[in-house]
C-alpha cells in the first residue's frame, strides 16, 4: 500500500464493517496469588482459552469447574485484584506463525521481543493435534548437524526425535546450535525454543546466531526465567506451531527445545498451585502427556500432508549423570535416540563430550548419505575396542603388535572426533577425514596435532580435488572414480608431509 | 792366418766369450729376471688402475645419470607444486570474490528489504494516525450529539436483531 | 433470581432506563432483577450484563471495534 491510497484503502475497510453488538462472557476475579488467578462465573470456557482481565492483561485457563475457572496469568500479575472482571475471548491460546517470523525473537503468544513491530496475518493455536499415522512417512532424508561423531555414528534424519541429554556445562546447547548453523545451505528452517533460561544465555544465543548469519532462517521463541510458568510452558508449543506453519507448506524444520527439564518443572510449578494432586517428584500425573504430545507433532508428513518435515532437539538437564530419573526416562521413551553427554569427557577435553557407548540414533543409517555410510560402518565397534584395550594399559601390560596398532588407532579416533564449537563440517569434510583415518594418512601424525593434520588435508583437498567436494556435497554419493581420485590426492598429501 | 790367431789370442777369445756366457746368464739370474718381473708387475698395475679407473668413470656416469633423473623428478614436483599453488590462490581469489560479491549482494537485499519495511513501517503509522484521530473525532462529536433518542434507538435495534 | 446489570451514560433518562429493563425483563423472563450503572466513558448507547454474558451496544465499544477493523 502506498500513502497516496491510505484514504481509498480506509474507506473499503469502513465499508466492510458493520455496527453490532459486542457479546462476551464476563466473570469476576475470587482469588489471586502466585500468578493463578479464581474466577467466578464465566461458564462455558475452553480448555487453554485465552482470558483478558480488566487493565489488559493475560491469562489461560486451565482449570474448568462447575463454579469457576482457574487460569495461570501470562504477565503483570501484580496488576490483578480481587473483584477485577475477566472476559472470554472464544480463542485458545494462539501464536502469529509465517514468513514474517524469520529473523525475529518473539514471546509465546506472539510479542516481539527484538523492538521491532510484527505484523503478520495468520495465527494458530499453540495446542494442535499431532499428525495421524496415515499423514506421516518413514524418516529417510538426513539432518546434519555438520558434527562428525554424530553424523558418522549417531545420524539423525528429518522428521526425528533425538534427545540431547546430559549434565549442565557439558555442551548440550553447543550441538543444537551447532547443527542450526550447519542449516545455512540446507533450506532447513530453524526455530529456537528457550525454556526458563537467563535472558543473558539467551541473548548470548541470539548473538551467535546473528554473527554466523543463521538468524535469516530462524525464529527464536524465549520464556526466560523471569517469564511466568504459564509463559514457560506454553513457549515449546508455540514454537512447535511456528514448525507446522512451515512444514505444512513443504519445509523442512529443526526445532530445539531448550529445556524440557525446566518446562516440566515449570508445569509442576502450575499444577501445585492450581491444587492439582502431586504424583511421582511432586509432578502431576500427566508430566508425560505434557511432553508426548509436544514430541509427536515433530514427524515426517506425507506429500499429501505438504511433504514437510519437523525435526525436534529436545534437552534435558540431568543432575549427576542419572538419566534413571523421572523425566530423563520419560523423554528418552518417547524420543527416537538420544546423544548422552558426560562430563568426565567435557573436562577430559573431549568435546564433543559424546558417549557413544550410550548414544543411540533409532532411525540410524536410513537417514544417512551414502557416502558417509561407506566410511562409518566400522566406527563404533572400532572405538568400543579401543576402550576396552585402554582399560588393560593402566596395568602396564607388554601389548603385542596388533594391541598396540588398535590403541593408536583408537586414539587417532577420538581425537578426530573433538571439533571446535561453532565450526560444523560439511558432508565432504566429513567424509574426506574417516576416509583419511581408513587410509591411514594420520599415522606417524601425533594425536594432539590430528586435528591440525585433518585442517591441513581438508585445505589441500579443497584445491586438489574440487570436483570430489561438489560430488559428494551435491548428490552425497562417493563413487568409485571419486573414493580413487581422494585417495590418491590424500597419498600426495602424505608424502608432501613427509 | 795361422799367424794372426795365436793360441794365447784363443784362449782370450774363450775366456772373453765363457766371461761373457758367464756374464749373460748371471745378468739374466739377478738384473734380467726381477726387472722383467718388475716390469711384469707394472704393467699389471696400470692395467688394474686403468680398469679401476673406468669402473670409477662408469659410476659416476650413473650416479650423475641418477642425480640428473632425481632433478628432473623434482623439477618436475616444483612445477606441479607451483602450478597447484597458482591453482589454490586462483580458486581462494574467487571464493574471496564471490564471496565479496554475495555479501555486496546480501548488503542490497537488506537495504531494500529494510527500505520497503521502512515505508511500510511509515504507511502503517500514517494509516494508525488517521484512524486514532478519526476515532478521537467521532468520540467528541458523539459526546456531546447523542440523545435520549439514540439510546432508545440502540435498545430497540438490539432486541430485535439480536437473539439473547 | 437472575440479575441484570445495565450501564448507561449519567445523562440517560429513568424513563429511557425502565424502556430497557421492560425490554430485557421480556427477552429475559419475569424473574430479574435489574440494577444501573452510569459511566459516562461509553459516550452512547448501552451495556447489559445478564449474569455472566455481556452484550455491550455501547459507542466506546463500537469505536474500539472500528479501530480494530480498520488498524488491523
Amino acid at each position: 500500500m502506498e500513502l497516496k491510497n491510505i484514504s481509498a484503502h480506509l474507506k473499503e475497510q469502513l465499508s466492510l464493517w458493520h455496527a453490532a453488538p459486542i457479546t462476551y462472557q464476563r466473570g469476576r476475579v475470587s482469588k489471586v496469588g502466585d500468578g493463578v488467578v479464581r474466577i467466578e462465573g464465566l461458564p462455558g470456557r475452553l480448555y487453554g482459552e485465552l482470558l483478558e482481565f480488566d487493565g489488559g492483561v493475560y491469562g489461560m485457563a486451565l482449570d474448568l469447574t462447575e463454579n469457576g475457572v482457574g487460569a495461570v496469568l501470562f504477565d503483570a500479575a501484580d496488576s490483578v485484584r480481587v473483584g477485577d472482571g475477566v472476559r472470554g475471548t472464544d480463542t485458545v491460546a494462539e501464536t502469529p506463525v509465517g514468513d514474517a517470523l524469520l529473523g525475529r525473537v518473539v514471546d509465546p503468544i506472539g510479542r516481539p521481543l527484538d523492538g521491532r513491530e510484527l505484523r503478520t496475518e495468520t495465527y494458530l493455536p499453540a495446542e494442535r493435534p499431532a499428525p495421524a499415522i496415515i499423514d506421516r512417512r518413514p524418516v529417510d532424508t538426513p539432518m546434519e548437524t555438520g558434527i562428525l561423531a554424530i553424523d558418522s555414528m549417531i545420524p539423525i534424519g528429518r522428521g526425528q526425535r533425538e534427545l540431547i541429554i546430559g549434565d549442565r556445562q557439558t555442551g548440550k546447547t553447543t550441538i543444537a546450535l551447532d547443527s542450526i548453523l550447519n542449516q545455512r545451505e540446507s533450506g532447513v528452517i530453524c526455530i529456537y525454543c528457550a525454556i526458563g533460561q537467563k535472558a543473558s544465555t539467551v541473548a548470548g544465543v541470539i548473538q551467535t546466531l546473528t554473527n554466523a548469519g543463521a538468524m535469516d532462517y530462524t525464529v527464536v521463541v524465549s520464556a526466560s526465567a523471569a517469564d511466568s510458568p504459564a509463559m514457560q510452558y506454553l513457549a515449546p508449543y508455540s514454537a512447535a506451531s511456528i514448525a507446522e506453519s512451515f512444514a505444512q507448506k513443504g519445509k523442512d524444520v529443526l526445532v530445539v527445545y531448550d529445556d524440557l527439564s525446566k518446562h516440566a518443572v515449570a508445569y509442576r510449578t502450575m499444577s501445585l498451585l492450581l491444587l492439582r494432586p502431586p504424583g511421582r517428584e511432586a509432578f502431576p500425573g500427566d508430566v508425560f502427556y505434557l511432553h508426548s504430545r509436544l514430541l509427536e507433532r515433530s514427524a515426517c508428513l506425507s506429500k499429501e500432508r505438504g511433504g514437510g518435515s519437523i525435526t525436534a532437539l529436545p534437552i534435558v538437564e540431568t543432575m549427576a549423570g542419572n538419566i534413571s530419573a523421572y523425566i530423563p526416562t520419560n523423554i528418552i521413551s518417547i524420543t527416537d535416540g538420544q546423544i548422552y553427554l558426560e562430563s568426565e569427557l567435557f573436562h577430559a577435553d573431549v568435546r564433543p563430550a559424546v558417549n557413544t557407548g550410550l548414544s543411540v540414533s533409532r532411525v540410524g543409517r536410513a537417514a544417512q548419505h551414502p557416502a558417509m555410510k561407506d566410511v562409518s560402518g566400522t566406527l563404533r565397534i572400532e572405538l568400543s575396542q579401543y576402550r576396552e584395550m585402554a582399560v588393560f594399559t593402566r596395568f602396564g601390560n607388554d601389548l603385542d603388535a596388533s594391541t598396540k596398532r588398535m590403541l593408536q588407532r583408537g586414539e587417532q579416533l577420538v581425537n578426530l572426533f573433538k571439533q571446535d564449537k561453532s565450526k560444523p563440517k560439511s558432508l565432504f569434510k566429513e567424509t574426506a577425514l574417516l576416509l583419511a583415518y581408513h587410509e591411514n594418512v594420520f599415522d606417524g601424525t601425533d594425536p594432539a596435532k590430528i586435528n591440525e593434520a585433518g585442517e591441513a588435508l581438508l585445505s589441500f583437498l579443497h584445491t586438489a580435488c574440487p570436483e570430489a567436494e561438489r560430488a559428494i556435497d551435491g548428490t552425497g554419493r562417493m563413487d568409485a572414480g571419486v573414493r580413487d581420485a581422494l585417495t590418491q590426492a590424500m597419498r600426495r598429501f602424505s608424502e608432501r608431509s613427509e | 792366418m795361422g799367424e794372426l790367431l795365436s793360441k794365447d789370442m784363443i784362449a782370450d777369445l774363450v775366456i772373453n766369450l765363457i766371461n761373457i756366457v758367464i756374464l749373460f746368464l748371471v745378468t739374466k739370474a739377478l738384473v734380467y729376471k726381477p726387472v722383467k718381473k718388475f716390469l711384469e708387475a707394472r704393467r699389471q698395475r696400470l692395467e688394474d688402475e686403468a680398469a679401476r679407473a673406468q669402473a670409477g668413470q662408469a659410476e659416476a656416469a650413473a650416479a650423475r645419470e641418477q642425480y640428473e633423473a632425481l632433478l628432473a623428478g623434482a623439477e618436475e614436483m616444483r612445477r606441479k607444486s607451483v602450478a597447484e599453488a597458482q591453482n589454490a590462490a586462483r580458486a581462494e581469489s574467487e571464493r574471496i570474490l564471490a564471496g565479496a560479491r554475495e555479501q555486496a549482494e546480501q548488503v542490497k537485499r537488506e537495504a531494500a528489504a529494510a527500505a520497503e519495511l521502512t515505508r511500510a513501517d511509515a504507511v502503517q503509522e500514517a494509516k494508525k494516525d488517521i484512524v486514532e484521530m478519526a476515532v478521537t473525532l467521532s468520540e467528541k462529536i458523539l459526546g456531546r450529539a447523542v440523545t435520549e433518542a439514540d439510546t432508545l434507538r440502540a435498545a430497540e435495534q438490539f432486541f430485535e436483531e439480536t437473539n439473547v | 433470581m437472575k440479575h441484570c446489570v445495565i450501564t448507561v451514560r449519567p445523562e440517560t433518562t429513568k424513563e429511557t432506563f425502565e424502556y430497557i429493563c421492560t425490554k430485557a425483563r421480556a427477552r429475559f423472563g419475569a424473574n430479574v432483577g435489574f440494577s444501573r450503572v452510569d459511566d459516562p466513558s461509553i459516550i452512547g448507547g448501552f451495556i447489559l450484563q445478564m449474569e455472566a454474558g455481556v452484550y455491550d451496544m455501547s459507542y466506546s465499544a463500537l469505536l474500539r471495534d472500528a479501530r480494530r477493523h480498520l488498524c488491523g
